[in-house]
Parts: structure tokens; C-alpha cells; sequence
């Protein structure tokens, strides 16, 4: 079976390093980018089934807009994407419930790191079934 | 004027009285003259003519030889016995005298030609001298003879001195009578008329005192008569009447109740005063206690006046404020104490001497009358708060707020009365406030910067810190979750033992992050009809799972399951956890720990209990604030931030709700929170009833176990 290839954006290396080391033992293929720079290009490239944002990077929503610039393309519409925040779920959408934000985020899961490495594989697996149903 | 009429008739009675007393004298000189002296002459004439006729008997008696001898011898009896006769003389046809006896010396009339013939009498001529002595000539007359011839003449002189002695004497007594009546009618007309008069002249004098404005003298006056007074003096009836108008008791209680003299007198002493007798008698009294009344009413109302005016004096100097009036020329009229404080003239130097423009410096006098009348300072004719600057005797300018008002008298300006404060010292203090305030807003922005500095370290640091401890976390865990491979036994403590304290420090910060957000104003709070068995107390106990098995603590719940309530459920559980955490950290290890929900109706009642040893009464109260950490005896290596509680204090404030504490030392803790229904007017974001719909959200925290 192949592999699913799984995009992780991140300015924290560390962040990076950690994950990927987690979710190649999972065995998905992973790909890192420290900024949405180059991402979209990249994307055609690697085609990764998902991708994992964070939203705080060079500018405070750089995560958040690149979704919804992701979405609004053609074709990518219903792309998965799990975005993890240093955080609260209360606090990354500017005051912002989670429930009113989710019409534009245009992210299928928010997760709070640290994040569960059982609960990452458990909602990328969950994402993964959607998107192939 | 009719006053005056009749003082001037007195001088009129007095001379009618006199005319009438000079009438009855002469009346009485005439009868004197034409009746009773003619009488008496009469009288004397009748006395005289029976002695002539006597002699003229005796001489035609007797022989004509030796007649002479025998005529002395028979009329000196007759010499002896009428003392009036003085002497007896005969004449022969030629007039020659022949005999003579008696007083030669009033012979001397005798040789005077002129007689009057008195009277006749059968053939006897009564003759008498127009002047000279009164000497009686009897003429012995042949009646039958014409023209009658003389037979003999007899010349009788007899005294009438006594009839002239008489009529002096008459005319002196009239003289001394009349004298005496004219003076005791004088006295008497004066004496009367002056009865008249007086009360007259003294209402007069009365009058003209008051037309002067001599009020007190009229008082004086009328106060002296009242007979009580003295006898009153000492009654302590009067005393007690203090300085009422008038001393007289009557005239007061007449005063205050009006005419009420029928009913008795007003006051118990006016039984002594003969006044009230005297006043019915005439309308002279009536009119003078007329006076005396208005008198003691004047007086009364003078005092009122002067109680007034001295008030009112004392008040204006009283006044710590200036005040100073002046009238249409512009002359100082009032002078307060307060006024000459502050400018430093006497009131000698101001009063109708200085020019109010003297006052003010420049034209400001000018500017100040333009203000008065015009609208913009509480309208035309008023002056509110006007500030403006006085200069005083020494020449220095004082800044002043003046306050003016015009004074009208029929619909005419009569003056301006001004009241002024020396704004000296309120400026001053005002500069002392102005500095005082900057130098606080100073310090106050230096506060908020440093605050602000705070809060931005505060923030910084605790997310800076949060993505290291997050990745840290999220490594040992994933060691502890073994995807790395399996760990032996020691590795798997040492990772287990790198996890709990990554916990406590994500839990540090977790609080320092909700502590900068109060800080900020920044926690939202959302509420929404929550199950607070599924969504708060089940995920909490589910969260503490580990600590409770590892404390080996047992927990009993009593939620009612169907129970919703309108909170904000994230912030809830963070309130439940705090609570659970800290019953289960300073608890009794094996103890139990309850968690009670229950609705009250109109607020919902929660309730963390745990066996332990209590918290005195005194740190009860320390509990909430911030950064405040209880040593307690059993747990002194527990870390914590001192943030638990005043987070958990100010989530459920901010819920309208209230927390507190109930304890019984060495025995239970338990924590108590009420929350209102309504949640309206909550602090944070607007109420809203929303759920989490079907959006596929899961939060990491429900896998976090």
C-alpha cells in the first residue's frame, strides 16, 4: 500500500524534527517547509494527501490565511489540513469561538501542542478515510 | 393751626377779663360819684342846715342890745356839742359882720364870691362856695320881699372835710380792690387757660419732635409718665418681658393681642397704673396714650429695625467674602470687614468718599458694568463669577472672582452691590494641585508603562517558554507512548518522571498565560447552555484520572446527569480542575473528595469537598488574592504559581457567580461556587446559545488522558 504523504509547516525546526520522526514511525511519508513560502509550488510537486500548519509563523495568521488561500484554489477546495497552535483554541482566532471561526479557517482539525502523537495519528487517520469515502 | 388758634386765644381770655374787671371799676367809681357822694353830701347838707338853723333860731331869739355876750354864751354849748361846726358869723345887710365866734382859719372861704346855692328851706338860703373850704352860708331871707331882701345874713361853716375824706377814701378802697381783682383774674384766667393749653402745647412739642425725627425724645417722654414703671421696677413679671418694645406692660400686651382692654387689664401689675383710668377721662388722655401706644409701637419697631440692622451688620462682617455697594454715581456706600481685609482702606477713608472705579485697574470698572449688563454672566443686572482683578490701598493687584447684582427701586437703578473672594490663595493651591497632577500622571504613566512592560514579559515569556516545553513534552511523550520502540523499565520512570514535570510546567504556564489575559482585559468568556456532568465534571476527573489513582483517593460525584447550565464550558473546567487539583495536592492522601452540582433554581450550586486538614480561619481570607501560596505542613514541595485560585475567582466572577471557602480545621475543606442563571450582563462577550454543531471538531485535550 502507498504510503501517505503528509506536509508539515512550521517556522520551529524543532517542531519539525520531533514530528516527522513521529510520523515517519506511523509510517506516513513526510515532507517539512519552515514558512507557506514555496509550499503551494512545492505542493504540485511532493502532491502530500495532507498538511499539518502552524499559524503563528513570520506574521501572527500566516497559517490561517495560507489555508484559505489553499482552499479558494481550484481543485484543493476540500484538501485536508490540521492546524496546531502554541495557542489556545480561544485564542487564535482573535477572540474568536472555534465554532464561528470554522467557517474560514479552513482547517478540517485545530490541535494545541503539545500534541498528542496517538491523537495526531488518530485525526490524520480519520482525515485520510474521509477524504478516500 | 387750631392748635395754635387757641394757644393764642389765652392772651384774648385775659384781656376780656381784664376789660370786664376794668368795667365793673368804673361802673363802681360812677355810682360812687353820682349816688352815694351826692347822699352823703346830702346828708352833710341836712346836718349843716339844721345847725344854721339852729344858730339862725338862737340869733332871732335874742335882743338885738347885749345879743352879742348872750349869743356866746348860748352857742358854746352848741360848739362843744357838734364837733362839725367850726364857726358861726352874722352879717348885717351890707354884708358887714357883726358878730363872730368859732375858727377864724376857714373864714378865709368865706370872702370868696362864688356860692352855690345848695337848697331852700321855708325862708332860709343854703348857699355853699363852689371852692375853697366847705362852708355853709345860711341866708335869712324875707320871703316875701322880691327880690328878697336880706334881713340877716348868718354865716354858718360847718366842716364837710369828713365827706371829701370819705370819697378819697372810696376812691382808694375802689383803687385797691380793683388792683387786687385784676391780679388775682389774671393768675386765675392764666392758671385755666395754661389747664387748656398745656396738654395741647405738649402734643404740639410732640409733634414737632417727631416732624424733627426726635422719636427717643418722644418716648422719653411718654415713658416717664408711666406710673408702673418705677413700681415695677423690681417685679420680675417686667424682668421677664426682657427688651420688648416699650417697658409698659399693657401698651405690650395691647401690642400683641390687639385692643383687649375690655376684657381686663393685658397684664397683672397694669392693676397699679392709674393710666388705664385716666385714659377714658378726656380725649386729651385718650390722645396721649394714643401717642404713648404708637410711641411704644415706633419703639418696637425701631428696635425690630435696629435687631435687623445690626444682624445684618454683623453678617456683613461676618462675611469672610468682600462686599462693597455703590450708588449711581459710583460713591461706596457698604464697606464690609472682609472688604477692607482685602483692599486695606477703613471704612472712614471709603464710605461716600472713593469712586468705586478707584477700585479696579484700568478701565476694568468700564468692563465690569459692560459685563452686568449684558447676558453673558447670569443675565443683564447680575454678575455670576466674573474673574477679575481689585487693586488695594498698598497698590497691589489682588485677582478676584466677583459676583454683582443692580439694585432697583422703582424700576430705577439705585446701586450696585458687589461681592468679591481673593482668588490668592485658591490659585495658589490650584498651581500646587495643577503640579501635584502632573507629577501624578507622570508617575501613573510611568506605572502603565512599567505595567504594560510587565505584561508584555509576562506574555512573552510564557509563550516563548510554552513552544520549547510543548516540543519537550511532545518528545517525552512519544517516548513514553513507546512509537519509538519499548523502553526498559528505568527508562520508561526516567520519561514518565520528564513528562510530570513538563506537565507542572505547562500547567505554570498555562496560568501565567490566563494571568496576563485578566491583566489585559483579555478573557473572553462565552457561555452556552452546557451538561455540566458531560461536558465539565466528567473531562476533569478524566484528566486527573492518574493523580486520583495515584493518591489513591476516592472520589464520589453527585451531579445531577441531564443538568445544563449557561457557562462557558472550557473555562469551567479550567474552574473544576483548579479546584479537583488542589483537593487532591492538599488533601489528605487516601482521603475522599466529593464534587456536588445542584440547581437552586435561580442559581447553580457546585461544590469541591475533601477530608483534610482544613485552612485557618485566617489564611481564608489570602486565598484568592494573587501570587498567594499557603505553606501547609503536609505538602511543602508542592510547586505552583499562587494563580489557581484567583484565576478560578475571577473566571466565576466574570460568570456573576462568587467562590468562597468553608472549612473546619484538621477536619474538611470544601470550595463553594454559585452561579447565576441569567447570564445576562456577563463580563466578556454577549451570551449566545450556540453548540458545537456538526463540525468535526475534536479538541486534543479529550485525547489528552
Amino acid at each position: 500500500m502507498k504510503k501517505h504523504k503528509i506536509m508539515i509547516v512550521d517556522d520551529d525546526p524543532s517542531f519539525l524534527e520531533i514530528t516527522a520522526a513521529i510520523l515517519r514511525r506511523f509510517g506516513y511519508d513526510v515532507t517539512t517547509a519552515n514558512s507557506t513560502a514555496g509550499v503551494l509550488r512545492s505542493m504540485e510537486v511532493e502532491k502530500p494527501d495532507l498538511l499539518i500548519l502552524d499559524i503563528m509563523m513570520a506574521t501572527m495568521d500566516e497559517g490561517l490565511e495560507f489555508a484559505a488561500k489553499l482552499r479558494q484554489k481550484k481543485g484543493l477546495e476540500r484538501f485536508p489540513i490540521i492546524i496546531v497552535s502554541a495557542q489556545p483554541d480561544t485564542e487564535k482566532g482573535y477572540g474568536r469561538s472555534v465554532e464561528e471561526d470554522m467557517d474560514w479557517i479552513a482547517a478540517d482539525i485545530f490541535m494545541e501542542k503539545p500534541v498528542d502523537p496517538q491523537a495526531l495519528n488518530h485525526n490524520i487517520q480519520l482525515l485520510l478515510e474521509k477524504r478516500t469515502s | 393751626m387750631r392748635f395754635l388758634r387757641r394757644l393764642s386765644f389765652q392772651n384774648k381770655i385775659l384781656l376780656i377779663t381784664l376789660a370786664m374787671v376794668a368795667l365793673v371799676v368804673v361802673t363802681g367809681a360812677i355810682a360812687i360819684d353820682r349816688v352815694i357822694l351826692p347822699a352823703m353830701e346830702a346828708d352833710v347838707t341836712e346836718g349843716a342846715w339844721k345847725i344854721a338853723r339852729g344858730v339862725v333860731d338862737q340869733v332871732r331869739e335874742l335882743p338885738e342890745e347885749g345879743r352879742e355876750a348872750q349869743l356866746r354864751a348860748r352857742l358854746k354849748p352848741l360848739f362843744s356839742l357838734m364837733p362839725k361846726l367850726l364857726h358861726v358869723e352874722l352879717l348885717d345887710r351890707n354884708d358887714s359882720s357883726i358878730f363872730r365866734m368859732g375858727d377864724d382859719e376857714c373864714r378865709a372861704g368865706m370872702e370868696v364870691d362864688g356860692f352855690a346855692i345848695v337848697g331852700t328851706m321855708e325862708n332860709l338860703v343854703v348857699k355853699r362856695p363852689t371852692s375853697g373850704n366847705p362852708v355853709y352860708q345860711v341866708l335869712l331871707q324875707d320871703p316875701g320881699s322880691s327880690p328878697p331882701e336880706t334881713e340877716l345874713a348868718v354865716r354858718v361853716g360847718v366842716c364837710a372835710r369828713s365827706l371829701e375824706q370819705i370819697s378819697v377814701q372810696l376812691f382808694r378802697v375802689l383803687f385797691t380792690v380793683t388792683l387786687l381783682v385784676l391780679a388775682i383774674s389774671f393768675f386765675l384766667t392764666r392758671g385755666f387757660t395754661r389747664m387748656i393749653t398745656r396738654p395741647v402745647d405738649r402734643l404740639m412739642r410732640m409733634t414737632a419732635a417727631l416732624a424733627r425725627g426726635g422719636l427717643e425724645e418722644v418716648v422719653r417722654e411718654v415713658e416717664r409718665e408711666l406710673p408702673c414703671r418705677q413700681k415695677l421696677q423690681d417685679d420680675f413679671l417686667l424682668r421677664d418681658l426682657g427688651d420688648s418694645p416699650g417697658l409698659c406692660p399693657l401698651l405690650i400686651g395691647e401690642q400683641e393681642k390687639g385692643a383687649g382692654r375690655e376684657n381686663g387689664p393685658p397684664h397683672p401689675s397694669c392693676g397699679q397704673c392709674d393710666f388705664l383710668g385716666d385714659a377714658s377721662g378726656d380725649e386729651l388722655s385718650s390722645l396721649t396714650l394714643g401717642f404713648k401706644v404708637m410711641a411704644a409701637r415706633l419703639r418696637a419697631y425701631q428696635k425690630q429695625l435696629q435687631r435687623h440692622y445690626e444682624f445684618e451688620e454683623r453678617l456683613l462682617d461676618a462675611c469672610p467674602d468682600g462686599i462693597m455697594a455703590n450708588d449711581r454715581e459710583g460713591r461706596i456706600i457698604l464697606y464690609n470687614k472682609g472688604a477692607q481685609r482685602l483692599l486695606g482702606y477703613t471704612p472712614e477713608e471709603v464710605l461716600h468718599k472713593l469712586p468705586v472705579q478707584e477700585f479696579y485697574p484700568g478701565r476694568e470698572a468700564q468692563n465690569i458694568k459692560k459685563a452686568l449688563l449684558s447676558d453673558e454672566y447670569g443675565g443683564p443686572g447680575t454678575l455670576l463669577d466674573y474673574t477679575t482683578s481689585i487693586v488695594n490701598k498698598e497698590g497691589r493687584t489682588i485677582p478676584i472672582r466677583l459676583s454683582a447684582a443692580l439694585l432697583f427701586k422703582d424700576g430705577e437703578e439705585l446701586a450696585v452691590v458687589g461681592y468679591f473672594q481673593d482668588l490668592t490663595e485658591l490659585r495658589r493651591h490650584m498651581s500646587k494641585l495643577v503640579e501635584a497632577n502632573i507629577r501624578l500622571n507622570e508617575a501613573n504613566e510611568r506605572i502603565s508603562r512599567l505595567n504594560r512592560r510587565y505584561l508584555e514579559m509576562l506574555s512573552f515569556v510564557t509563550h516563548e517558554l510554552k513552544s520549547p516545553i510543548a516540543n519537550s513534552y511532545m518528545s517525552a511523550n512519544a517516548l513514553r507512548q513507546e512509537i519509538f520502540g519499548e523502553l526498559a523499565r528505568e527508562q520508561s520512570l526516567m520519561v514518565e518522571a520528564i513528562c510530570r514535570n513538563l506537565e507542572q510546567s505547562m500547567e505554570m504556564i498555562k496560568h501565567y498565560l490566563d494571568l496576563s489575559r485578566i491583566e489585559k482585559d483579555e478573557l473572553p468568556v462565552q457561555p452556552r447552555p452546557t451538561c455540566i456532568m458531560k461536558e465539565v465534571v466528567q473531562p476533569v476527573i478524566e484528566g486527573l484520572g492518574g493523580t486520583i489513582v495515584e493518591r489513591r483517593v476516592s472520589i464520589c460525584v453527585d451531579v445531577p446527569p441531564d443538568l445544563r447550565w449557561n457557562l462557558d464550558p472550557e473555562l469551567f473546567r479550567s474552574v473544576l480542575g483548579n479546584l479537583v487539583n488542589n483537593a487532591l495536592k492538599y488533601g489528605d492522601e487516601s482521603g475522599r473528595i466529593r464534587i456536588t452540582v445542584a440547581d437552586l433554581g435561580d442559581r447553580c450550586r457546585m461544590e469541591v469537598w475533601n477530608s483534610g486538614p482544613g485552612i485557618s480561619e485566617e489564611d481564608r481570607g489570602r486565598l484568592f488574592r494573587k501570587f498567594e501560596r499557603l505553606h501547609t505542613s503536609r505538602q511543602p514541595s508542592t510547586r505552583g504559581t499562587g494563580l489557581g485560585l484567583f484565576i478560578t475567582k475571577t473566571i466565576v466572577e466574570r460568570h456573576r457567580g462568587r467562590i468562597w471557602v468553608e472549612s473546619l480545621e484538621g477536619e474538611w475543606t470544601a470550595f463553594i461556587i454559585e452561579v447565576p442563571r441569567d447570564c445576562e450582563g456577563l463580563i466578556g462577550l454577549s451570551c449566545r446559545n450556540s453548540s458545537t454543531g456538526g463540525v468535526m471538531h475534536e479538541k486534543a485535550q479529550d485525547h489528552d488522558r
